[in-house]
């Protein structure tokens, strides 16, 4: 009994995290074509949950699991004590 | 092993990443108490620590194009001895590659992010209840990164304008009783290109309501929550 409530929770879980990161690649893919910056076609946010595109949604946990993934690796920048200290 | 051991190891290994994720939110952007460097900065984020997650939280909901950098709380100058505590932020702005940003010289391109980002910073901090009659809060600080235009996708070099003001004056530019190029003057600016401090650049201000009037297309705010 045990094991198959392990083994149903760990498919849950793998569900679960499937599902995460689909979105992520959503969410990458639409920060590599789309604009934000001052253009006024603010088109930075077309993340959709839907694959034909006519239900377009984005949660907060969207963000929160491509953020969490780190999308840029390491990037070039200075000790945060050089800016701010604290 | 066997596969009921297997089975288990990663029924936990997984839940616990599902935990971790589903307990990331405001409450982490803020700078822990115990990292504030003197008992001044401590007493501070102990004693504003329900303001700060409002902040955080309003950021986290409603400015999800915004990620808090390095802890929301009460900080100082680099290098500065004197113990004078900011209300600080520092965000990054994600945002794709535009060739009319790119286009922009390196002042124009920091007064953009100044104009579009650090002022609603600002006017947000300034609005924290408290702090502006709080005799140990002296200014505000915010910090705005972004990716340099044409950097390696795959190592993108960071932008960084950083400043720090007093209370009066920026209650006195958030109030448009100084101008901006005469609040400009008054505040510590300091600009890095990746790893290399650059130095203040000749900064201009002008009305930016992209913070106040962009809807994300779909977007969907948590339940109970209200962005105004």
């Amino acid at each position: 009994m045990r094991s198959k409530i392990a083994t149903v929770a760990a498919l849950i879980g793998v569900a679960f995290l499937s599902g995460a990161c689909a979105t992520s690649e959503q969410w990458a893919d639409w920060r590599a074509h789309t604009t934000h910056f001052a253009s006024g076609d603010h088109g930075m946010f077309s993340l959709s949950n839907n694959m034909e595109g006519r239900n377009p949604k984005v949660t907060r946990l969207d963000v929160e699991n491509s953020r969490t993934q780190n999308w840029w690796g390491k990037t070039i920048t200075v000790e945060p004590g050089q800016v701010i200290q604290n | 092993m066997s596969r009921r051991r297997v089975a288990t190891a990663l029924a936990v290994a997984v839940m616990a990443g599902v935990v971790g994720l589903a307990h990331a939110g405001p409450a982490d952007y803020l700078m822990p108490v115990e990292k504030h460097s003197t008992p001044k900065g401590r007493a501070l984020a102990t004693k504003y620590r329900p303001q700060l997650l409002e902040f955080s939280d309003y950021v986290y909901h409603c400015l999800p194009y915004l990620e808090i950098r390095n802890g929301l709380g009460f900080k100082r100058v680099p290098k500065e001895q004197i113990d004078n505590r900011y209300a600080a932020v520092w965000i990054r702005a994600e945002q794709a590659p535009d060739p009319s940003f790119a286009a922009l010289p390196l002042d124009r391109q920091a007064s953009a992010m100044f104009s579009r980002y650090a002022v609603p910073m600002l006017s947000r901090l300034a609005a924290l209840p408290g702090v502006q009659s709080d005799p140990d809060v002296y200014g505000f600080s915010v910090a705005v990164e972004w990716i340099k235009p044409g950097s390696d996708p795959n190592r993108p070099t960071m932008e960084i304008l950083s400043m720090f003001a007093d209370k009066a004056s920026t209650q006195a530019f958030l109030a448009k009783t100084l101008p901006p190029a005469e609040y400009v003057q008054s505040v510590k600016l300091n600009f890095f290109d990746g790893d290399k401090e650059v130095g203040r650049l000749p900064i201009e201000v002008w009305d930016d309501n992209f913070v106040g009037t962009y809807k994300i297309p779909g977007y969907e705010l948590e339940k109970g929550k209200v962005c105004s």
